[in-house]
Formats: structure tokens, C-alpha cells, sequence
């Protein structure tokens, strides 16, 4: 073993560089998946912490359309058969009085909950005395802490719960649509019938401040019990859980169908809508490329330690050294790397994440609030050891290529040539393996969704036949890419041009490994901007539809006061009306004024316009319409403030109207549907104003902003921008988003370049005789770095061409499944900058990685070489 | 046929290499044997076949046919790992150009068998008839006697060719083998420093009972043996083997010239 340790440790030492080199090449690939997880992780925690409190805290709420009490049993039972659907459990909640000693102390809300809102979700924390006895025929109940302070309640004692009092004061509300003022009666005299009706129960138990106890004026009690206080008084709902990893909240409710409106409320829904899922997933497939490029470099690094220790490994074979104990060496020295990688890409991975912090590059995009508050332990200890585990597999060849060495060959020649592989099989094989990694890591790196679209699958099945038909054509077909390489260099002449073309001919595994690397990468580079190009030109088309020749204003309540008088100043002003919003089901409805119709494709559709108006219409933008697979004309059900679950006709699909710069799935009513079911005035005041303002230049733009403030006040208008101001803010935001993916490209472009690096130290390493023959007979170290030169430069053409090869489909298909998955109407754009970019890119890397090797052969004693030979 | 005085007996060696043109001969009916505590060298010219024939007695090359017999075993007999431990346990090996491990000192390269064989079970008895395990007394002692105490910290690219080759020397007695194999030792070396390898080959049989087996084309260094075969064209000239008394300069250029070598 002293030997083992010995060989292994001095391998590393005596080359400080080359061990450098490769520690960083392995930290780098694993810091970066690292970091990727723990700055995922910490986006989406900073993404809870920083949405507002919900209650109650539950992944979805599910209200059901239950017209019997007959019916909720069949409900339950249904709902808790989906297999999409966990911890279904029933509740109903509405408001009566507490009542003690026959007085009323206090207004209440019961909600009266199945047992699984205490075993399965953890709803509440009883803080004194006892949790509900749901077995129990006595009625119990739990109450806040504040509840039981105010009304002077404590455990054990005994109070009633009564309906409120009908002899209320006039009041106008929403029902079925219509705005109701209660007359005020005239008093007359109490009657039996009257006197409100009240249950008595016994407070069991107090709830801690937290979770459900957190509210106030709160009581809990069983599901049946809370039924027969509150009767049709109480709303029934369920509450449930989803693995929001394989599906998402327009799966659910696409699985649910129509009797059901879902809501999703809980704050730990940050980052797993399809669009932000499918931007994750790109993310981490990026972080996992950067991994295999790792052991792409440790491949490298120690099949040059191989080459390098060609006469050492003969001698110790020669010497008696088993195969078993060879293979020790390279195995301690693999796993030495392996460590000191996995232990560098610690505090590497914690630069990045701090670089990271610090501009505000998050997994959702960039310029998002991210605090680092944990590490996720397990998936960061997992890329550790997967990291080790590449590195272990990346010695593996070199290995058996060592133990299988011809002692007299390595005692008298002291080369080794790699492109003479009597294991073509086991390398192609290896090879394939490891390229094999990369679907698995996306298939590993993406959710797995039983809900995916099937252009998704398409899309998929699409890139892998494509990446794994490429790579078999080019494995099956050995001489293509020597051949290709060849006549790239084709344009040039003399001898370094003949000498390069002739080596490429001959070093068919280097030319495929250097070409697979740079094209990995660069189908990368190529999709990552192809993508941004197709979300520019599909922001830019939204934007043309829902924001060109629109003035958006933001205002504060007391601004919003004063905004007739800015309607009268200006005559782009005359048109500016309010947007109010209501959240409901999965999307934003938005109440309109019916004149907002006046301009854009209903125009003159005065038909139209008189249902918008004047029946329970809506219309919905682009996308929540994808989204929910509907069209006009189908009818869409939304829960509604004042009447339950209420049926609306679906007038048209467009984003011309109701856009607030927030969201683009949105539905639009008219402003006395949004008072008559939720109960908003959308007509009078609100904080979103739109105007349409065709034509208007920057210059006038200033001057109408200029008249807003003076009028409003500064610290009033929070918001003025022209519709092209914010589709151009939006592109601008995509490029910071994306600032993440490039940020992982160079570091897989680096990882290549490490990689390129290492290939061609080796074919200088495997040719230093060649090189020194060709130099001893005249070949000046000019000619021999523009071999070098010309035969990398090759190798980069290649590896950008194949990147377009595949990069170009792979963004079609990519494009159609982004489309699939986030409901954006993508479509492929062929960027120049892309194009140009990938192809430059790859020459220019493999011309740098060949900088150091061309140096080192210029170097090379000449004298030495020779005397080998 | 390997008796007590035969650490090494090849008989009827060939060696084939195959071309496009067809499979040509490059060792060709060989037989000989190297008694225990002698000095034997094969001498021939280049492209004679002497280094395919150390290969092949050394179980690092399997011959076309016939048998090697080493320190009593069948060396072709034996599984590829066994003649691997064979060597080991037997075999000090010294080659023209030194093949130092260039990442150890001097110390660590003269006792790299001991660490190769360091905790492994040993097929055969350490050579030399000693059964005891060499030790630190041993190693000062060849380092003393190769003078080398004063490189004992140096890498390989800090010494002398010669200091090198008395390394490498001292590396293949370090075990106390068999027999040392060793090729050309004197072949990339000054003529006194080559001297001076071959006085230390003649002192360890001398002294040190040590059986070696020389290849070379130098008459100087084949002069220090006991006994000297002539190669040629793969074919070993046994009527011209000089042995005892005969191996002098001069009966080794009389065969040469005879030989038309």
C-alpha cells in the first residue's frame, strides 16, 4: 500500500500544474451543480418567506360545486381517489356569535374540520388542554388565544354559538348577480321564530398563535358539527396537498374538470409554475452539463497521466507490480482528485453563490430577492459523491488501458499512442455510457410531470433520438470526423497544414472526444440563445397586442382620488380608466369599464360589447386561456365572493384589454359583473389606470408625466410607462434571467477548454518524438504551432458546425416544448448572433486551449526526445 | 534440468514476428543456461535478437516456442500473474537507459522491489541462497559500495548518467535476486563509467554470489563475464562459447571476427 500511496501522491505533487488543473476542472463542474441546487433551494425559500400569509397554509384548496349535503360524501370519495391529490380533507368555515350566558361577547369564524386537517396536514397547535375528540358525540371546541382572551373563555368552560342577528341595519349586497338593498324595515315585535338559533359547546382545547390559531376570532370544531352550526351558512371546501413536482396547478385543474374551482394559496408553490419549472430545469440541466464536462476533463487529465508514465508503469510491471495494485495507483489518484475536487468545489460553489447573492441571479431570474439561508444537505452531499463517483468512472479507461500495456513497448518506446487502442470497443462503449449521462441527467434534472402535454414528450423523445443519433453516426462512423476535419484545413498550405491534416487522419478518439466536448457545449450555447431569441420576439409580439400604444399609470389610493382632474388635463389622459383585480381560481379577474372596448378588435363588435356589458361574460387573455384549454364561447366557472360558484361565458381570447404589468394570465369582466360578484367597485377608484395613447413619442411622454405628478403629487404616481417601455423592460428582463445560463456556459466553456487543453497536451506528449524529428530536420516552432494551431482550429470548426447541427433542431423542438409546458406561443428564430456566436465561440476556445501545448512543444529538448528513439 | 547450479535453462527458444510478408524468425532454436553465482552474457550485434531473448527468459516476452525454466519453475507454464510474481521474487532487472522512476529519489527508486513485494507472500525464497528478508543494512550497504550516499535525496534528472546506472544497478540488487537481467547497461553511459558498472556487476558475483545475465554488444563489458554467448541472425553459435579462462579481450575478438560480427 506504501507504494500505492507513494506512486499516487508523488504523481500529484510533481506535477502541481497539471493536478491544479484538473482538481480545478472537477471543483469547477460539481461547484456548479452545487451551486445551482443551493441557490434554487434558497430562491424558492426566499420566494415563500417573502409571499404574503395565506390561511389557511394549504398547497390547494378545492371548492366544490355541492348542491345536496347528499353529495359531499360522493365528493370526498372522488377527490380522495385522484392519484394526483393527497391529505383530502373537508372543511367548512362561516361566521356566528359566541355567546355566554345568554349574552353575545363576540363575533366568530367556525370552521369545522375533518380529522385530517390535524393528523395528516399539522393545521393547528393546541397549546392548552385537548385536541378534538372527533369520536366523541359531545360538541368541543377549540379557540385562538386571542378569541378566548377577549371573550374571557377558558378550558372547560361551556358557551353557545349563535347564528348573527337577522334584525341587522340596511345594508346593499351581492347576490346572484344583482346588487341587493335590503329596505330598512320597521321594528315590530319579536317573535319565536326569530330568535336566532345557537348550539352549545365546551372549549376542549386553546390554539397556539400559529397556523390556523394565528387568526383571531377563530373556533374549531368537527366537520360535522361545524355543518350543523353553520348549515347553508358555511362554505365547504377541501383541502389537499399535490406533489407539485410532477404536476402543476393547471394539471390539477384540468384534471378536476368543472365542478371544481382550485386555488392554490400555500407559499411553498414559489417556482413550480410551468414557466418557472421549465426555466429551473433548464437551469439545472446547464449545472449537470457543466458536471459531465468534469469528468470529460478527469478523463483527459488521467489518460495523459497515462501517457506521461508510460516507461515508469512498464518498469514497475516489469519490476512485479500486479495489475491490481497498477490499478490501485490510478484509483488513489483518481480518488485524491475526486476529494480535493469535491472539497475545493465547496468553497468554490460558496464564491458562486456569494457572486450569485450579490447580483441577484436567481433560478427564476435575475434581479429576484435571494437570501442563502441552508444548504440542502442530501441533494449537495448526492453531486458530491455523484461528482466522486464521475471522477472514479473518468479513471476507469486509462486503467485498463495501463494494465493492459505491453511492458517491452513501454520499457523501449516509452509511448503509449492512445489512437492505437486495441480496447476501441471498450472505449466507444465508455464513451457512449457517459454520453448516455446526459439525457439521464435531464430526465434527473427535470420534474417528471403525468400531466406533460404530449408535444412535451414529442419534444423530448425528438432531442434525445437527435443528440443519440448524432452521437451513434458519429461513433458507428469513426472516420467521419477525421475525414471532415481534414477538409476543413484544406484551404491552407505547407507543411504545417500537410502535418495537421495527417495527424487528424490518424487520431480518430482524440478528434471525436475534442469535437463531442466543444459540440455538448455549443448546442448548449446555441439553444440557451436561441431560447432567449424566441421569448424576445414572443414578449415583443405580447407586447404588440397588449401594451403598444397604451399609457400604464400607477397610482396610490390617495393619487387615485385625484385622477378625474388628470383626466380632464390632458386629452391622452380623456381615455383612462381603472383596472381592479380580484384574485380567483388559478388567475387574475380583472373588473373593465365597457368603454375600455372602444378601441382594439371589439371595437365594433357592438354585439359584444352589450354582453361584455350586460351578461356573465368574460374575456380571457391568451395564455389563461391555453391554459385552461378554453375558447369563446365555452363557459368557465369562477368562485365568486357573494355566490358561490358561478358560470360565465367566454366572449373572447385576447390580450388587448385588461393588462397590468404583472401577469399574463388574466380574465376581464365587466366593472358591474366585479360589484355584483365580488363585490369591487371597478368604476370608481383603483391604484392600475390604462390609457390608449397611439403614437406617443418619448418627448410627449415626459410632458404627460411631467403633468401627472404635478397634478397627483410625486410620491403618487409610482408607476408611468408607455406599453413600448415595458415590452422593451420586459426583453431586458429576459437577458438578466438568462444571466444565470450564461454565467454556467462559461463555466462549461471553460470546463471544454480545460478539457481541449488536456487532449492536446497529450497528442503533443504522444507525439514528442514525431514533433522532435520533424524539428530536427528543419520544421522551424513556427511551422509546428500552426500545425497545432490548425489542427485544434479544425476541431472548433467541427465542434461549432455539429453544434449547429444539432443546436438548430434541438431549438425547434425545444421551442415547440417550452410552448407546451408555459402556454408562450414560441417560435424558433434563427439568430444571426447565435449562429455566429457558436461558431466563433468553438474556434476560439480550442485556439486558446492549444496556446500551452504548441508553447510546450516548442520547448521540448530535442537532444532528449531523440535519444529515446 | 534445472539443477541446484542452474538458476536459468531456456531451451529451443524461437521467436516469430509476423509483417505483411509473411512471419519471420527473429530467435531461432536457443539454448542455454546461467549457473548459479555466475556471470553469463549473450553478445551480439544489433538487430541480433538478444533483447527478444532477455525478454523472453525474463517472462516478459511468451515465445513462438520452447521452454524457460527460472529458479525451478516453468516460466510459460505460469499464468500471466504468476510470471509477474516470479519476476518479482526473482529478477533484478537493468536497462541501457536506466528507466528510473523520475517522481522518486534515489533512495525510493533503489528500494522500489521492496516496496513492490512489502507485504506481498513471496512465491520464491529471496535469490542468492539467503532466505533472510533484505533489509536497511543491505540497502546501506550497496549505496556505500555504489556511492551514492550523497544522492540518496536526488530525483533522477539531477544525476549523472552513470550515477543513473549504478542506481538502477543498486535497485536490481537491492532484493538480492535470483539473477539480475541486465540489457546494455553500459550502452548510454561514458567508457569509464561503464567500466566502472561492469567492476560492481563483477564484484556482486564475486562477493556477493549473485547470478547476472548480460546482453550486450560491448567486447569490454562481456569480458568482466564468466562465460559468453554469441548471437547472430537469432541463432545462437554455441561452438564459439568462450567460458572460464577463454573469456579474455582477446578470445572475444577472435570469435567475433570468426563470427563475421
Amino acid at each position: 500500500m506504501r507504494l500505492v500511496l507513494l506512486m499516487a501522491w508523488r504523481q500529484l505533487v510533481f506535477r502541481p500544474g497539471k493536478t491544479l488543473a484538473s482538481v480545478l476542472g472537477i471543483a469547477v463542474g460539481i461547484a456548479t451543480v452545487v451551486s445551482v441546487l443551493v441557490v434554487d433551494h434558497n430562491t424558492l425559500l426566499t420566494q415563500e418567506q417573502g409571499r404574503p400569509r395565506v390561511d389557511p397554509d394549504a398547497d390547494l384548496l378545492i371548492q366544490p360545486d355541492l348542491s345536496s349535503a347528499l353529495e359531499l360524501d360522493l365528493v370526498r370519495d372522488d377527490l380522495g381517489s385522484r392519484g394526483l391529490l393527497s391529505g383530502v380533507t373537508a372543511f367548512v368555515t362561516g361566521n356566528l356569535t359566541v355567546r355566554k350566558d345568554g349574552k353575545p361577547v363576540s363575533g366568530v369564524e367556525l370552521m369545522g374540520l375533518d380529522p385530517g386537517a390535524s393528523t395528516y396536514h399539522g393545521a393547528y397547535v393546541v397549546s392548552e388542554g385537548r385536541d378534538l375528540d372527533h369520536a366523541s358525540p359531545s360538541p368541543q371546541l377549540l379557540l385562538s388565544a386571542k378569541l378566548a382572551e377577549r371573550s374571557g373563555l377558558s378550558v372547560g368552560d361551556v358557551l353557545e354559538l349563535a347564528e348573527p342577528p337577522r334584525n341587522r341595519a340596511p345594508r346593499v349586497h351581492c347576490v346572484e348577480g344583482e346588487l341587493v338593498a335590503e329596505p330598512a324595515r320597521p321594528p315590530r315585535a319579536p317573535r319565536a321564530a326569530d330568535a336566532p338559533r345557537s348550539w352549545p359547546f365546551e372549549v376542549v382545547g386553546i390554539l397556539a398563535p400559529t397556523r390556523l390559531g394565528f387568526a383571531g376570532s377563530r373556533a374549531l370544531t368537527t366537520f360535522d358539527r361545524g355543518i350543523e352550526a353553520l348549515g347553508r351558512r358555511g362554505t365547504v371546501r377541501f383541502w389537499a396537498d399535490f406533489d407539485a413536482s410532477s404536476t402543476d396547478l393547471p394539471g390539477v385543474q384540468r384534471a378536476l374538470d368543472d365542478r371544481f374551482v382550485v386555488t392554490a394559496p400555500k407559499r411553498s408553490l414559489a417556482g413550480l409554475a410551468p414557466e418557472e419549472k421549465a426555466f429551473r430545469s433548464g437551469v439545472r440541466f446547464c449545472g449537470f452539463l457543466a458536471l459531465f464536462l468534469g469528468l470529460y476533463i478527469i478523463f483527459n487529465t488521467m489518460s495523459m497521466s497515462l501517457v506521461e508514465r508510460v516507461r515508469s508503469i512498464g518498469l514497475l510491471r516489469a519490476l512485479g507490480l500486479t495489475r491490481g495494485r497498477l490499478g490501485a495507483i490510478f484509483v488513489v489518484e483518481g480518488l485524491v482528485l475526486a476529494l480535493a475536487g469535491a472539497a475545493v468545489s465547496l468553497g468554490l460553489a460558496k464564491l458562486i453563490i456569494d457572486f450569485m447573492v450579490e447580483q441577484q441571479i436567481t433560478t427564476l431570474g435575475m434581479g429576484k430577492p435571494l437570501e442563502i439561508t441552508e444548504w440542502p444537505v442530501v441533494p449537495v452531499i448526492s453531486v458530491l459523491a455523484a461528482g466522486v463517483v464521475f471522477c472514479l468512472a473518468g479513471v476507469l479507461y486509462p486503467f485498463l488501458r495501463a494494465s493492459r500495456l505491453s511492458v517491452i513497448d513501454a520499457l523501449r518506446r516509452g509511448v503509449i499512442e492512445l489512437s492505437r487502442d486495441p480496447f476501441t470497443g471498450v472505449r466507444r462503449s465508455i464513451l457512449a455510457g457517459l454520453l448516455a449521462l446526459v439525457p439521464v441527467a435531464w430526465i434527473v434534472g427535470a420534474p417528471a410531470d403525468e400531466y406533460v402535454p404530449a408535444p412535451l414528450y414529442e419534444a423530448l423523445l425528438t432531442a434525445f433520438g437527435l443528440v443519440g443519433g448524432l452521437f451513434a453516426l458519429l461513433l458507428l462512423a469513426p472516420g467521419l470526423l477525421p475525414a471532415l476535419a481534414s477538409f476543413v484545413t484544406r484551404p491552407f498550405r505547407g507543411a504545417s497544414a500537410k502535418l495537421a491534416r495527417a495527424t487528424l487522419g490518424a487520431a480518430r478518439h482524440r478528434v471525436f472526444g475534442t469535437v463531442s466536448g466543444l459540440l455538448l457545449v455549443f448546442t448548449a450555447v446555441f439553444l440557451i440563445v436561441s431560447v432567449l431569441e424566441s421569448l424576445k420576439a414572443e414578449t415583443r409580439h405580447f407586447g404588440e397586442r397588449a401594451l403598444s400604444d397604451r399609457l400604464f399609470i400607477k397610482v396610490t389610493a390617495d393619487g387615485a382620488t385625484r385622477m378625474a382632474a388628470l383626466r380632464a388635463a390632458e386629452p391622452e389622459f380623456s381615455t383612462l380608466l381603472p383596472l381592479n383585480a380580484e384574485v380567483t381560481s388559478s388567475f387574475l379577474v380583472r373588473g373593465l369599464e365597457d368603454r375600455q372596448l372602444s378601441v382594439g378588435s371589439l371595437a365594433r363588435k357592438h354585439r359584444d360589447r352589450a354582453a361584455f356589458r350586460d351578461e356573465r361574460t368574460i374575456i380571457l387573455s391568451t395564455r389563461c386561456a391555453d391554459d385552461l384549454g378554453k375558447q369563446p364561447g365555452d363557459m368557465i366557472r369562477l368562485a365568486t365572493a357573494s355566490s358561490g360558484l358561478v358560470d360565465f361565458e367566454i366572449l373572447a381570447v385576447t390580450d388587448e384589454y385588461g393588462f397590468a404589468p404583472d401577469d399574463r394570465v388574466f380574465g376581464v369582466v365587466s366593472a358591474e359583473n366585479m360589484l355584483n360578484y365580488w363585490c369591487i367597485e371597478s368604476a370608481g377608484l383603483g391604484d392600475h389606470y390604462v390609457a390608449w395613447s397611439p403614437g406617443l413619442n418619448d418627448e410627449r411622454a415626459a410632458e404627460l408625466r411631467a403633468a401627472a405628478v404635478a397634478l397627483l403629487g410625486e410620491d403618487n404616481v409610482t408607476d408611468f410607462r408607455r406599453g413600448e417601455e415595458i415590452t422593451q423592460d420586459y426583453v431586458d428582463d429576459l437577458d438578466r434571467n438568462f444571466a444565470i445560463f450564461y454565467a454556467i456556459l462559461v463555466l462549461t466553456i471553460l470546463l471544454a477548454a480545460v478539457g481541449i487543453l488536456n487532449a492536446m497536451v497529450i497528442a503533443v506528449m504522444e507525439r514528442r518524438r514525431e514533433i522532435g524529428l520533424l524539428r530536427a530536420v528543419g520544421l522551424t516552432g513556427r511551422q509546428v504551432a500552426g500545425m497545432l494551431l490548425l489542427e485544434s482550429g479544425s476541431l472548433g470548426v467541427l465542434g461549432g458546425l455539429f453544434g449547429l447541427v444539432l443546436g438548430v433542431p434541438l431549438a425547434v423542438v425545444t421551442a415547440k416544448a417550452l410552448t407546451a409546458v408555459s402556454h408562450l406561443d414560441l417560435a424558433f428564430e434563427l439568430s444571426p448572433r447565435a449562429l455566429g456566436g457558436v461558431l466563433g465561440g468553438a474556434v476560439l476556445v480550442s485556439v486558446l486551449a492549444v496556446l500551452l501545448p504548441a508553447l510546450r512543444a516548442n520547448h521540448l529538448r530535442l537532444s532528449e526526445v531523440m535519444r529515446y528513439e | 534440468m534445472d539443477g541446484n547450479d542452474q538458476v536459468l535453462a531456456a531451451e529451443d527458444l524461437y521467436k516469430f514476428f509476423g509483417t505483411a510478408a509473411g512471419k519471420f524468425a527473429v530467435v531461432r532454436e536457443v539454448s542455454f543456461s546461467v549457473p548459479r553465482g555466475k556471470l553469463v552474457t549473450i553478445m551480439g550485434p544489433s538487430g541480433s535478437g538478444k533483447s527478444t531473448l532477455l525478454h523472453m527468459v525474463s517472462g516478459l516476452e511468451p515465445p513462438s516456442g520452447g521452454t524457460v525454466h527460472l529458479a525451478g519453475h516453468d516460466l510459460y507454464a505460469l499464468s500471466e500473474r504468476g510470471r509477474t510474481l516470479l519476476r518479482r521474487d526473482t529478477i533484478g532487472f537493468v536497462f541501457q537507459f536506466y528507466n528510473l522512476i523520475p517522481n522518486l529519489t534515489v533512495a525510493e527508486n533503489i528500494k522500489l522491489p521492496l516496496m513492490i513485494g512489502a507485504g506481498e507472500h513471496a512465491v520464491v525464497a529471496a535469490g542468492g541462497g539467503e532466505a533472510d528478508a533484505p533489509g536497511e543494512d543491505h540497502f546501506r550497504q550497496l549505496v556505500a559500495d555504489f556511492d551514492l550516499e550523497a544522492k540518496l535525496g536526488s530525483y533522477p534528472h539531477q544525476l549523472s548518467g552513470g550515477e543513473m546506472q549504478r542506481t538502477s544497478i543498486a535497485r536490481a540488487l537491492i532484493a538480492r535476486p535470483t539473477i539480475v537481467m541486465a540489457d546494455e547497461p553500459t550502452g548510454n553511459i561514458s567508457t569509464s563509467a561503464g567500466e566502472e558498472v561492469m567492476r560492481l556487476f563483477r564484484r556482486s558475483c564475486d562477493e556477493l554470489g549473485q547470478t547476472i545475465l548480460l546482453v550486450t554488444h560491448n567486447p569490454r563489458d562481456a569480458a568482466f563475464s564468466d562465460e559468453v554467448h554469441f548471437l547472430k541472425d537469432g541463432e545462437l553459435h554455441e561452438e564459439h562459447r568462450l567460458a572460464g579462462d577463454a573469456v579474455t579481450p582477446d578470445g572475444i575478438a577472435h570469435s567475433l571476427n570468426t563470427l563475421g560480427i
